[in-house]
């Protein structure tokens, strides 16, 4: 992708975020004037950036839209508007609509065909709320691309830059050319009259066709004149005011870029120096309050002259240039400056030296392929690091160097060492914010809460807490159903609310912080909280318990059955918690990070669910391994290679199996008798599967049934009953739902 | 000789982006600022040939920063342009009252930030 | 009477309609041509503005009319081509 817009994707991703949380914000606690203020500058500021940016792409109707959307906030700004929820739906919409384009840049690097269409019903709706001020200048752009007038060089650039303006508002502009007939004025025709009658002149150039004749010749009721207007008036509109004199009258739509089109002769020297020297002549022009601000703009004006003097080839000595700055200075008047700027209407010539060629490489944000990229291998790099114990020994055993071999240990110690680090390192870079994932929940929650007719104030906290890119990747949708869950079941509807003596509005709390080396998420509510006898009897209902169990369970066991699969309560299965993703779903995938999930509720007072996570998690990549019908992972970093080993390779000696790679004598054992499985005893004839580890300095042939893949997991401590357990370093839960016992070699060799 | 050196002040890093590459690719050397506060305080830390300066800013914008900055004496020859998406002749008309020597409108076109980068800092255009 | 002369200026009141066309030019086609008052004009005809600017009086004081002011006066006041 285009550098440009690969910045600019993510930074007006983030600009929509902080735009969005703002315009929130602001209906939300609107209260406090200064606060107020702040976050609608914020607001603006976010819309305005994107704008400013925006124009660097082919994405005009993005630019027109965020204009759109910066002139109703600037209006408000101002305080000229109040917010209204109303504005603050169509804002959302239109950031939303924003977001979605950005979306398409990424993807495209251009928008989608009906951008213009889909843009400019939104900002119709948008300048629907700006206060009547420009006549009926509204109105979609004209269709069809329109034409770019030859005439539209003639332009002033403040001419220009007025319709551009209004182009780039969504007006329609049209460009007329004039050319009465000469006789028209004996038809009782008066051009000037109808031009009059054009709602928004934006441009009129009024010149003769021809050169006057001398007085004696001249007939001033032969018309002579040509006109040529800009109006923000829609094409038909126009031409409905010229159905008369159509026949003389060219009436063109503006393309909505007319203006914009890059001017080559713009960019030369011989153009841009008359402008900048105009532009210094303009500034010592302004009024100056008194002597000193004149002084100020004279040594501010001269230090740009002395440059453009020193670079482009003006016909002004250094002497006299000094001699007129100094001159304007003691004065403290700019007419000398201005004398000399006279002296300087000679064009520069010729082109700018070559431009030295260095890209650009700075770069503040990093996608996150790359760092996943990064992280892969580094993975890579710990395993392959593995390989450098079994050279030292080959050099030692094999080629008899023990010199050697003590130098490729001393170097593994360091790789060894630098490949933590940088493991260490790469997992800091992981760490992300838990808003990355509470954004979206003010969002949601207002919409759902004015869906549902349930007044909810969302109150956020610690969200600034970090842990792994991972781990709050994957939150994201654990929470949106226990946000769900909360809004639909657990809130009650106002009146219900009032009856139980609670306030009308309703409180949602969505809390992070860090304890130890977990990061916590609560989501609490002061809904009416889970009662435990309805739980029990709902589970014996769905055919989970019989009376008696469930007669047996406490409070919170009862409550706990959310998390049972096939379990959800009674009135439950709305269009919005629905989906069919039961608490039992999210209790898996936090399970599958390493984490915990408990749900403590009080009847009538409110429930809170809480979600215990590890910050960083602890990446194992095994090699998974079948053996006696079972799946078993063993840790990537501890396997030297795979064998397949021809049954007659193996030799007994005193009764252990033995076979020879590379000269060294491996010991041979069987994987499922290690872990005291009963299994038949292979076919004499078939290969064997050999896994050759080395564990604590030894290495040890495996023989297991197949190998499979190898994968990056989470490992998770045994625990509980299975924590007593030898031989186990952990359990990992795989995609597909099932555990994989992750062996520790270690302990069972 | 010296390759001269520009400061880029706007809270946009797309821009930033946009006006270093094209800046280095015209030779010069290029610095960043994400604010008016602290272009303020890299400018008034001296060294730039040239600042090129967003109008809309966070803290400060580029009008109180080029006018705070046009209060250092030793500051006033660095020509400054003033750089926004407004094109109104008041904003103008602010701009250079502030102290601003040029004020471009937003999307400014790669060849002309480069060549009036070139003319305002002297580069010799033969 | 949208025409009416007053020494050395000459004014153009309210509407002035196509038909001043040529006491116009009269008025201006002289070696030294009046200055011209505008603002009371609230509309001049097209052949009056092709006298105007063929003519190109020295002096003219701008119409309160904003149209014409806007759009008719920087054409009087351009240096000739």
């Amino acid at each position: 992708m285009n550098p440009l817009l690969a910045s600019f994707v993510p930074e007006s991703r983030d600009l929509l975020q902080t735009a969005t949380a703002g315009l929130l914000r602001l209906e939300r606690d609107a209260h406090d004037g200064a606060q107020v203020k702040e976050l609608i500058n914020e607001v603006f500021r976010a819309v305005h950036t994107i704008k400013g940016s925006s124009g660097l792409f082919d994405a005009a109707a993005l630019t027109r839209l965020v204009h759109g959307a910066e002139d109703l906030l600037g209006e408000v700004r101002a305080g000229r508007l109040g917010l209204t929820s109303d504005m603050v739906d169509r804002l959302l919409d239109a950031l939303d609509q924003v977001g979605v384009w950005v979306d398409a840049l990424e993807q495209h690097e251009c928008l989608p065909d009906d951008a213009e269409a889909a843009g400019s019903g939104l900002v119709a709706g948008l300048r629907a709320l700006l206060p009547a001020r420009d006549g009926g200048a509204g109105g979609p752009a004209a269709a069809g691309g329109g034409a770019r007038a030859d005439w539209l060089s003639w332009l002033t650039e403040a001419e220009r830059l007025a319709v551009s303006r209004r182009l780039g508002d969504g007006a329609a502009v049209v460009a007329i050319r004039y050319t009465p007939d000469e006789g028209c004025f004996y038809r009782g025709e008066d051009p000037l009259h109808l031009l009059r009658q054009l709602p928004e002149l934006l441009v009129l150039h009024i010149a003769p066709r021809t050169p006057w004749p001398p007085a004696g010749e001249f007939d001033p009721y032969r018309c002579n004149l040509v006109f040529h207007a800009l109006a923000a008036v829609p094409h038909d509109v126009a031409a409905h005011l010229f159905r008369y004199v159509a026949d003389q009258a060219e009436i063109v739509p503006l393309a909505p870029d007319a203006l914009l089109e890059p001017d080559v002769a713009d960019d030369a020297p011989a153009v841009l120096l008359p402008c900048l020297l105009a532009e210094q002549r303009r500034i010592l022009a302004l009024p100056a309050e008194d002597a000193e601000e004149m002084r100020r703009r004279i040594a501010v004006v001269a230090g740009a002259l002395g440059n453009l003097l020193h670079g482009a080839d003006l016909p002004v000595s250094q002497a006299e240039f000094d001699a007129a700055v100094s001159h304007a200075l003691d004065t403290g008047r700019a007419a000398p400056l201005l004398a000399l700027l006279d002296h300087l209407e000679r064009p520069a010539v010729a082109a700018a030296p070559e431009a030295a060629t260095r890209p650009a490489t700075r770069v503040l944000k990093v996608d996150q392929e790359r760092v996943d990229r990064l992280m892969n291998l580094i993975g890579e790099l710990v395993v392959s690091k593995n390989a450098l114990p079994f050279l030292a020994r080959r050099a030692e055993q094999v080629h008899g160097s023990r010199e050697m071999s003590r130098e490729i240990k001393d170097q593994y110690a360091v790789i060894d060492r630098l490949a933590q680090e940088m493991q260490g390192a790469i997992m800091q870079v992981r760490m992300i914010p838990v808003s990355e994932v509470f954004a979206r929940f003010p969002r949601l929650v207002r919409d759902l809460a004015r869906k549902l007719d349930k007044p909810i104030a969302l109150v956020i906290a610690g969200e600034d807490t970090a842990a792994d890119k991972t781990i709050i990747e994957s939150l994201g949708d654990p929470l949106l159903h226990i946000v769900r869950n909360a809004i639909d079941h657990g809130i009650e509807p106002g009146p219900q609310r009032a009856a139980a003596g609670k306030p009308g509005g309703a409180t949602l709390r969505l809390s992070a912080r860090q304890e130890g080396d977990q990061v916590v998420i609560e989501v609490e509510d002061d809904g009416r909280g889970i009662d435990p006898v309805r739980m029990r009897r709902s589970a014996v209902d769905k055919g989970l318990l019989d009376a008696g169990q469930a007669g047996r369970l406490s409070d919170q066991d009862a409550v706990n059955l959310i998390f049972r699969a096939g379990f959800s309560t009674a009135a439950a299965i709305s269009d919005l918690s629905g989906r069919g993703v039961g608490m039992d779903v999210v209790r898996t995938t936090i399970d599958r990070l390493g984490g915990t999930i408990g749900v403590a509720s009080v009847v009538g007072r409110g429930t809170s669910v809480r979600l215990s996570l590890p910050l960083s998690m602890a990446i194992t990549r095994v090699m998974t391994v079948e053996a006696g019908g079972t799946q078993f992972g063993i840790p990537m970093e501890l396997i030297a290679e795979t064998v397949r080993l021809d049954p007659r390779r193996v030799r007994t000696i005193k009764h252990a199996q033995t076979f020879v790679l590379r000269d060294e004598v491996v010991p041979l054992r069987r994987l499922a008798d290690l872990l005291g499985m009963a299994t038949p005893p292979p076919d004499a004839d078939a290969h064997h599967a050999v896994l050759v580890v080395r564990v604590g300095g030894a290495v040890i042939g495996l023989v297991v049934d197949r190998f499979r893949e190898g994968m990056d997991v989470i490992l998770k401590p045994m625990d509980g009953v299975l924590a007593g357990l030898r031989g186990y370093a952990g359990t990992a839960l795989l995609g597909d739902g099932s555990v994989l016992l992750v062996l520790d070699l270690k302990e069972l060799l | 000789m010296n390759r001269k050196r520009i400061l880029v002040v706007d809270d946009a890093l797309t821009v930033r982006l946009y006006c270093r590459d094209v800046l280095e690719r015209a030779g010069f050397e290029v610095e960043e600022a994400g604010n008016g506060i602290e272009g303020l305080e890299r400018a008034l830390g001296g060294g730039f040939d040239l600042l090129l300066v967003d109008i809309n800013m966070p803290r400060m914008d580029g009008y109180e920063m080029v006018r705070h900055l046009r209060e250092a004496p030793a500051l006033h020859g660095v020509p400054v342009v003033a750089i926004s998406t407004e094109a109104a002749d008041a904003d103008v008309v602010r701009a250079y009252r502030a102290g601003a020597n040029v004020y471009l409108v937003k999307p400014v076109r790669p060849a002309q930030l480069a060549r009036t980068a070139q003319l305002l800092t002297g580069i010799p255009v033969s | 009477m949208p025409l009416r002369a007053d020494g050395e200026v000459l004014h153009l009141e309210a509407e002035c309609g196509v038909e001043e066309a040529l006491a116009l030019l009269e008025q201006l086609a002289v070696p030294l041509p009046p200055t011209v008052d505008l603002r009371a004009c609230t509309h001049v005809h097209t052949a009056l503005v092709q006298v105007l600017t063929a003519c190109r009086p020295r002096a003219v004081i701008p119409p309160d009319d904003t149209f014409l002011a806007r759009w008719l006066m920087p054409l009087l006041q351009a240096p000739p081509a």
